[in-house]
């Protein structure tokens, strides 16, 4: 398995779990309206999140390219997916980003306001989004530009 | 736009070279054995660099190892202005 593939899955794996948790802690305690002045809830995904980078970043790290003498790990194939990943995560981040935007204004239009609690979420969300959407984005570069690898 | 594709030799000329293994191939061009599996698959076209450290590898040209495919059809390596 090459670095870029190795580090994808794990990326799938940290991001899919740190998305998951912060759904949780976000939308099963109260949602927006009560977010912002919670600040257990608050510390609790701010936690998550830094448990997220904490843990990508290691991985990144044990994941490095090795010194001489041992396998190569990566090629110019893994350069080219790892660029066409990052356009794709680009696209769908803005995507995410417009769709959740206008999904608020729809939702809280007549209202005139809404809970600063939803800032929190499209910060969070779009983080652990972005980095999830190259994740499998390079996978599934991977699976159409491989043999069996 | 017709769309093109690269065929290429290279599990050809890997079994002409005394079985030559797909990580041998790999560590002369200085890629990974799943790049090799990927052109032999013709699921990935190679940079120019690589091109040239393979067909060095096998002492053949770009040319002999690789063929530009429209629609299908393998072209057969004439210049077109050839005169």
């Amino acid at each position: 398995m090459t670095q870029t593939k190795m580090r994808a899955r794990y990326g799938v794996g940290i991001w899919g779990l740190v998305a998951i948790a912060f759904g949780l802690v976000f939308f099963l305690g109260g949602g927006a309206a009560t977010y912002a002045d919670d600040s257990m809830r608050m510390g609790i995904a701010a936690a998550i999140l830094a448990a997220g980078f904490i843990g990508y970043l290691s991985m990144i790290y044990l994941t490095r390219e090795k010194s001489r003498g041992k396998a190569l790990i990566s090629d110019e194939r893994d350069l080219e997916i790892a660029r066409q990943a990052n356009e794709t995560a680009l696209v769908a981040v803005l995507v995410f980003i417009f769709a959740v935007c206008i999904a608020l204004f729809l939702g809280y239009e007549t209202a005139g306001s809404l809970p600063v609690g939803w800032m929190w979420f499209l910060a969070y969300a779009t983080s652990c989004f972005g980095l999830l959407a190259q994740s499998i984005a390079t996978l599934v570069l991977h699976r159409e530009m491989s043999g069996n690898g | 736009m017709a769309k093109e594709k690269i065929h290429n030799q290279i599990r050809k000329l890997r079994f002409e070279q005394d079985e030559m293994t797909q990580q041998e191939l790999s560590d002369q061009c200085d890629c990974t054995r799943q790049t090799i599996i990927a052109l032999e698959q013709e699921k990935y076209i190679p940079s120019l660099i690589l091109a040239i450290k393979i067909a060095k590898v096998f002492d053949k040209t770009v040319d002999e190892i690789f063929q530009l495919l429209d629609d299908g059809n393998v072209e057969e390596g004439i210049p077109r202005d050839s005169g």
